[in-house]
């Protein structure tokens, strides 16, 4: 099993394990994405997909191993993980909008308590990432009044205010009705053909075929097998993938 | 020492029975010239002898466990000299009384006053000891003398003679008292510096101050009751024979004394008190100390304004003031104030005192200045117009008082159940509430409790009673009780006698208290500076509750392990506690620790500490209600957890938690009323005042319960509109 690329190294996890209790999710996890990469986990319920993609921002603790990014190891103790977070995006499956807030105060809030932009800036900021992500008309809109997918484009819009060297995205299309999953998909795509450095656990086939440069297949907390999405999609190598896409695809 | 005498209603009536029947004996025991060998007779006899629990020094277990104390060294002594065997029961004093009324004991021994009242019931041996009230201060205190407490507050005892003596001299002295119900919380508070004296019967005082409890005893002992060893009326005059023997005997052989000494101080029993005797030639200029009872309305009671009135009062200064003297009246209550005459530290005594033959062999009588007698009273709307409608019915009437014996003389007549009461306030609410027909009581009590708007009326010709005369001592100040009789006579003539008496007996309804509109009122001035104190203390209290709230409850969901566990130590103990528990050790324990405080801070405290750690759980509560997505969205932009905190989660939180904090809000308004105990002047202090002084209970506490719903309710509409508004 190989990271193969040629690109700048961005994020190396190596031999990364997590328990909860007793229980083991992660049982050794070795990877690499580089810059401008766009890396798609895909794997069955219960693989350790998202426990992965939430040790990356440490959002859970790892329990071993280590995980460098741009050059820093996130898992030393001295390590500010607050400053390191602002340049790792996140998006959630349940999107996790303030609902006191409205849109674009969910989008300015990171960047004025972190001192990054005056609230003017903020606001301009703000009303440019919600045109970007195609919702202009719902500045000063609370979530409450939005619908799901529009949700998730603000949370999105909300990631990318803090200008990330990276995203990562958790299932962020499975809590939406099926008629807004595209909306979605065409603010992620558009920031793929941007250059943005991301890692997408996702359920969207289809959308990692069409958008990876690299997918990733796990299983019962190991990478079973990875390569670009002709070589998973198209002749998967390893039983349990071939196994997983027949009953998906 | 005056302990409330508390019998069986059941012994009770049948002692009544017998005075009535006995009236005009002398139930105490003459002291017998005895040998002071045994009384074979009762050699090798056991007797059961009662006695309380604890009564330092005079029965109190050591720290072996084992009952001491002087009376229990005492009557040994004499069950071993007089050749037979005492088993000492230890029940309390209460129950000691009633065991030998009902014959399970024999004798009881425990610190008991002589009194008329329990003459009625025991016959008594010799005084085996003359009490006496003493003041005692802190150790370090500069105070010597009554002079000395000028603008200071003491303590004492409820109901004691100590707390009497001390409010006949407050106001020459001009000092305040402060009656408390627990000795040690009377002692701790002069300890504590809240008060700077005590007054208490002297060899309790003695006993405590040998054990260190850090007071000094500074003045001369005032004369109170003497303590006897009592047997039930009647019954067991051999064993009180043999103990006025053996008493006789161990006096003039030195074994009292020296018992005395084992528990007292041989130098903190100072010599009787000073007499104050002299016969004047006449009375004008002189000043005359006049003792009275401390209330028996009409005759003499505190106004609304707290000061001393009523027809005793009036009459003795209105004849004063003719004849060109002055009083200076001590309310000590009416067995004091006889023993204050006897004792000739007053010199005379006007108590709405019945003139009766025994009275007559040690005081001198003025003429009758009120004919007294029974009435019948009913409830206003009743049909019961004389003794033949009361067949097969109940009625109610004061323990030992004549309208008892006499209620009691023509039951059997008539056909109709008497019920003894001890308080004269549950003896009128028995027949408002119909358990009782009907009550029978002094005519000028009834008469002013009706004018007072008690809801009774009376219904039958008074019967000839007792009449009420004025007293000097046997044989002393003559000149004093000639005038009285004159005054007396010339009021009478002139008719300001009459109108003295119709002002509180007859005339129309002036007084505020008639109906619930005048009850209502005349008390809202002080329920409304109640109310103003609750609300204040209430105010003052959630706002360090929530300070300690918020501060607590966010230790309790942070990540670091030492506040949580802080947080939970002071919501366990907080929580885990009785509120009044709290309030009592702050109030009384810190001053121990060298932290005084007074009520209000003391009770603010108390609720603060109270309510932040249920405000600590509402904080909790409403944090961890919130998404935990909310918390990781915001870490994951890079905000620490404090700002996190502040501006993701606190901000929703509080739209969580404010209907507990309103509900929280309440319950720290209406618990400001347990500060009542420790005499926070707030809406159910003033209250229980109030009912103090016109037992109206079912007006006032509705009253009361109707200002804090009406207070509550507005308060809680208002906190819901502006959480609406807020929180929308």
């Amino acid at each position: 099993m190989t990271a193969a690329t040629s690109r700048k190294p961005l994020i190396e996890v190596k031999d990364l394990h997590k328990s909860f209790g007793s229980l083991e999710v992660l049982k050794g996890i070795n990877v690499t994405v580089g810059e401008g990469e766009v890396v798609t986990v895909i794997g069955p319920s219960g693989s350790g997909k998202s426990t992965f993609l939430r040790c990356l921002n440490k959002l859970e603790e790892p329990t071993s191993g280590t995980i460098i990014f741009e050059g820093v190891d996130l898992t030393a103790s001295t390590t500010k993980i607050d400053e390191v977070r602002q340049r790792i995006g996140m998006v959630f499956q349940h999107f996790n909008l303030f609902p006191h807030m409205t849109a674009a105060e969910n989008i300015r809030l990171a960047p004025v308590e972190l001192k990054r932009a005056s609230k003017a800036e903020a606001q301009a900021q703000a009303v440019a990432l919600l045109e970007r992500v195609q919702l202009a008309d719902k500045v000063d809109t609370r979530p409450a009044k939005l619908s799901g997918g529009q949700k998730q484009r603000v949370a999105i819009a909300r990631a990318l205010a803090m200008k990330p060297d990276v995203m990562l995205f958790d299932e962020a299309t499975s809590a939406l009705d099926p008629e807004m999953v595209g909306e979605v998909l065409a603010v992620i795509r558009q920031l793929a053909t941007e250059g943005m450095t991301m890692v997408i656990v996702t359920h969207e086939m289809g959308f990692a075929r069409e958008v990876s440069d690299r997918v990733l297949f796990m299983a019962e907390g190991v990478i079973v097998e990875q390569g670009t999405p002709s070589e998973i999609f198209g002749s998967p190598k390893e039983a349990r993938t071939q196994d997983f896409l027949a009953k998906v695809l | 020492m005056t302990r409330p005498p508390a019998f069986p209603a059941l012994a009770l009536k049948m002692c009544a029975a017998l005075v009535a029947l006995m009236s005009g004996v002398i139930a105490a025991p003459t002291a017998q010239a005895a040998p002071a060998s045994p009384d074979p007779a009762l050699v090798g006899k056991t007797f059961t002898i009662a006695t309380d629990t604890t009564f330092a020094p005079f029965e109190f277990r050591d720290t072996g466990g084992e009952l001491t104390g002087i009376d229990m060294d005492l009557i040994r002594e004499v069950a071993r000299r007089g050749g037979f065997t005492v088993d000492i029961t230890s029940v309390g004093f209460d129950a000691a009384l009633q065991a030998v009324q009902s014959g399970q004991a024999q004798g009881v021994i425990a610190g008991m006053s002589i009194t008329d009242a329990r003459k009625k019931v025991f016959d008594f041996s010799d005084p085996y000891f003359e009490s006496g009230i003493q003041m005692a201060v802190a150790m370090d205190s500069s105070i010597a003398s009554y002079a000395d407490l000028k603008g200071a507050t003491v303590v004492a005892k409820t109901g004691s003679e100590g707390l009497a003596f001390a409010q006949s001299i407050a106001g020459t002295y001009g000092f305040t008292v402060k009656a408390l119900a627990q000795a040690d919380t009377m002692y701790s508070e002069v300890k504590a510096g809240k008060a700077v004296a005590v007054f208490d019967d002297y060899p309790v005082l003695a006993y405590g101050i040998k054990q260190g409890n850090g007071l000094k005893a500074v003045t001369p002992k005032e004369p109170a009751g003497s303590y006897g060893f009592g047997v039930k009326l009647g019954e067991n005059a051999a064993l009180l024979a043999a103990f006025n023997a053996q008493l006789a005997a161990m006096k003039a052989d030195g074994a009292y004394q020296k018992i005395l000494d084992t528990y007292l101080d041989a130098g903190s029993s100072p010599s009787s008190a000073p007499t104050t005797s002299g016969i004047d030639p006449k009375v004008q200029g002189k000043t005359f100390a006049i003792a009275t009872d401390t209330t028996f309305a009409p005759f003499e009671f505190r106004n609304t304004a707290g000061e001393l009135t009523g027809i005793d009062m009036d009459l003795l200064r209105a004849i004063a003031k003719r004849k060109g003297f002055s009083v200076d009246i001590k309310s000590v209550g009416f067995d004091a104030a006889l023993q204050s005459l006897q004792a000739d530290q007053v010199q005379g005594v006007i108590a709405g005192m019945t003139i009766t033959d025994k009275r007559k062999l040690i005081f001198d009588f003025s003429e009758p200045y009120f004919d007294s007698g029974i009435q019948m009273a009913v409830e206003e709307n009743s049909s019961i117009t004389s003794y033949a409608d009361l067949k097969g019915k109940t009625v109610v009437a004061k323990t030992g008082a004549e309208g008892l014996a006499f209620a009691e003389s023509i039951a059997d007549q008539y056909g109709f159940t008497v019920k003894a009461l001890a308080q004269a306030d549950t003896m009128y609410s028995e027949v408002k509430a119909g358990n009782a027909v009907a009550v029978f009581d002094d005519y000028p009590v009834l008469a002013y409790g009706i004018k007072q708007g008690n809801g009774l009326k009376a219904v039958t010709p008074k019967e000839a009673g007792g009449q009420y005369g004025f007293a000097v001592n046997k044989g002393k100040n003559a000149d004093l009780l000639a005038a009285f009789n004159a005054g007396l006579a010339e009021m009478k003539a002139d008719g300001s006698y009459q109108t003295l008496i119709d002002g509180y007996l007859k005339a129309p309804q002036v007084t505020e208290d008639q109906n619930f509109w005048g009850l209502l009122t005349s008390s809202l001035p002080a329920l409304l500076k109640g109310l103003g104190m609750t609300l204040l203390a209430t105010a003052i209290s959630l706002v360090f509750a929530a300070i300690l709230g918020l501060l607590f409850g966010f230790f309790k969901v942070s990540p670091v392990r030492v506040l949580r566990l802080l947080a939970t130590v002071y919501v366990d103990i907080f929580r885990g506690t009785p509120l009044l528990v709290q309030a009592f050790f702050f109030y009384f324990g810190l001053p121990s620790l060298g932290i005084k405080l007074d009520v209000l801070p003391a009770g603010i405290l108390t609720l603060s500490l109270n309510a932040g750690a249920y405000m600590t759980e509402i904080v909790r509560g409403g944090i961890q209600s919130i998404d935990p997505g909310q918390m990781e969205a915001s870490r994951s932009l890079g905000l620490n957890w404090l700002t996190s905190m502040r501006r993701v989660v606190v901000p929703q939180a509080v739209k969580v938690m404010t209907p507990s904090f309103i509900n929280q809000f309440v319950i720290t308004l209406k618990d400001t009323s347990l500060l009542a105990v420790l005499g926070l002047a707030e809406l159910t202090y003033q209250g229980q005042q109030i009912i103090a002084r016109n037992f109206r209970s079912a007006e006032m506490w509705l009253i009361v319960g109707a200002l804090y719903l009406i207070v509550i309710t507005a308060l809680t509409r208002l906190s819901n509109v502006v959480d609406k508004k807020v929180n929308k």
